[in-house]
Order: structure tokens, then C-alpha cells, then sequence
């Protein structure tokens, strides 16, 4: 039983990495740290479940310049409509309160 | 499966080079191409013909997770979400702005022939259509490119490096080794804007 639980969590090790995010997608773990302490994972940002409704010019560069770092996304910022608050405010698109939709990169997780 | 660990990897590394100074990831990067360099190299001796055994970095990608809201969508050689083609079929219908009274507005269109500087291949066609049907025209001028004809000195090995047509392509665009996406036969392209260089 140990032995099978073991291989279970090499495997959950191996394969958990690899099958999380999509080529185009973007970790932001700026905050990672004080993430940590409250629980949450970094976020990792489904570029292409956009794309398939907007373009990029919707969002770039006029609410996210296309350069890692530049935007300091915070969810203050979020719930005051700025960044993805513009659209994720429960009017447009839902709200930010399921924590786990974004905060989504596996704790062992390199992701990408 | 561990490929694909040191594929993502990898793909973290490119991300973190994004627009910041290389030389500090250079190492870590190079480090981590030796890996799959290795790799390549032993498993395309062990099965060329088995198409699971793919080499290439996006071609392990392509291989890899994909979300299931992509399914169904056109893919390119790597399995990647082919979008120029997803949007021509009309298979997707992105707005152009968050807003939905919003005009769609006219793509601007010019192409441009960049002649080889080399001979060994055939120049590389940019056309601006297909890049301002997605994009604004500040999220490359002048940033990236200056919009002026013979200003913008271009080679493959910057590209690579994530200059140039290699801020996007690689990372959230088709990959670079997708080559006579670019690399069209001087006959085939339709020189109808300037040519640069």
C-alpha cells in the first residue's frame, strides 16, 4: 500500500508540472511569497481561453502593456476594475472571488 | 514524460528572459539546453520514425496538456493552436475591445518582402494584416520595430535570442522553427508595400 502511495506521488511529481498550463500562458508570481502565507498558488493566466473572445488589442497595451513585470496586478487593483477587474467584476465577466480559478499553478509545479 | 518537466522548465526560463537583461538567466538556460540537447540527441538515434519520440522543444509542447476549450481548433505542425487559421475558418470570433459598442475598425495592410541577407534562404515576408488584425500598432512601434524601411536590423540569431520577431514568436505566437511560415519563396510573396533592407 505504502509502495503504491509512493508511486502514486512520483507520478502526481512527474506529471502535475506538465499538465497545468498551455503553451502562451503566463505565471505572475510577483507576490508568491505573501500568497504563501495566505494559502494561495501563484496565478497562472490562461492567454488562449481569452483569445478565443478578444483580440489582443482588447487588452494590450491599453490595460496590460505586453512586457513581463510591467503590470503590478494586485487584487486591491482587481476589485477596484483595473486590470483584470475591467472585465472580471461580475457585470462583463464573473467576479473575483474564486480564488482558485486564478491562483492555479501546483505548489511543486514549475508550470509555465 | 520527464521531457516535457524540462520542456516547461524552459519555457519558464524563456518567459524570465523576456525583455530583461540575458546574461543573468544565460547560464541557467544554456544549462537546461544541454539537457534536451542531450536528450535529442539519444532518442533521435533510439526511434526516428515514432512520432511520440519528437525532439524538438514544440513539438513536445504540442504533444503535451491542452486545454479543452481548444479543442477543435486548427493546429500547425507542433499541435499548437493554429489562430490565423482559426479565425479565417471563422471558427472564433474575438472582439477587438473589451467594449462591446466598440468599432472592429480596418486592419492595416502593407506587406513587406525583407530579401535574405545570405542567399541561403528564401527573404521573409511580414505581413502586417495578419499582425494588426490581432494587435494595435503600439504593441511593436516603436518599441520593437522603428516603422521605417531599412531601420531595423534583423537577423535569425537576435530573433532567437527574444528580439525582435522573437518578443512573440516562441512564446505567444508560432514558433521560430516554423521557418517557410516566414521564409516564402520570393515568387510566392505578395511584394504589394515596400521592400526593407
Amino acid at each position: 500500500m505504502i509502495k503504491k502511495l509512493i508511486v502514486l506521488l512520483v507520478l502526481l511529481a512527474v506529471f502535475a508540472p506538465a499538465s497545468f498550463s498551455e503553451y502562451g500562458d503566463v505565471v505572475m508570481d510577483r507576490y508568491k511569497d505573501t500568497m504563501a502565507e495566505v494559502g494561495l498558488t501563484p496565478v497562472v493566466f490562461p492567454h488562449w481561453t481569452h483569445r478565443m473572445q478578444f483580440k489582443c488589442k482588447a487588452c494590450h497595451e491599453s490595460i496590460f502593456p505586453m512586457q513581463r513585470g510591467a503590470s503590478d496586478i494586485t487584487m486591491s487593483a482587481i476589485i477596484d476594475g483595473q486590470f483584470c477587474g475591467e472585465c472580471h467584476n461580475g457585470k462583463i465577466a464573473w467576479d473575483p472571488l474564486y480564488c482558485d480559478r486564478c491562483h492555479s499553478l501546483p505548489q511543486s509545479g514549475t508550470g509555465h | 514524460m520527464a521531457r516535457y518537466c524540462v520542456s516547461g522548465v524552459l519555457l519558464v526560463a524563456s518567459i524570465c528572459t523576456l525583455n530583461l537583461p540575458v546574461s543573468a538567466q544565460e547560464s541557467a538556460e544554456e544549462s537546461a539546453n544541454a539537457v534536451v540537447s542531450q536528450e535529442a540527441a539519444s532518442d533521435s538515434v533510439a526511434d526516428p520514425e515514432n512520432a511520440t519520440e519528437y525532439v524538438g522543444e514544440m513539438y513536445q509542447i504540442g504533444l503535451g496538456w491542452h486545454a479543452a476549450a481548444l479543442e477543435g481548433l486548427p493546429t500547425d505542425k507542433f499541435g499548437l493552436v493554429d489562430w490565423v487559421a482559426a479565425l479565417e475558418q471563422g471558427m472564433i470570433k474575438p472582439r477587438s475591445s473589451i467594449d462591446p459598442k466598440a468599432p472592429e475598425g480596418v486592419p492595416f495592410d502593407m506587406n513587406i518582402l525583407m530579401p535574405s541577407k545570405t542567399g541561403m534562404i528564401a527573404g521573409a515576408y511580414f505581413p502586417h494584416k495578419t499582425h494588426t488584425t490581432w494587435m494595435s500598432c503600439n504593441s511593436c512601434h516603436i518599441k520593437i520595430f522603428m516603422p521605417l524601411a531599412g531601420s531595423n536590423d534583423l537577423t535569425m540569431s537576435t530573433i532567437v535570442k527574444g528580439q525582435a520577431c522573437g518578443v512573440c514568436h516562441g512564446k505567444v505566437a508560432f514558433p521560430l522553427n516554423d521557418c517557410t511560415r516566414c521564409h516564402v519563396s520570393h515568387a510566392d510573396a505578395d511584394d504589394g508595400g515596400a521592400a526593407e533592407q
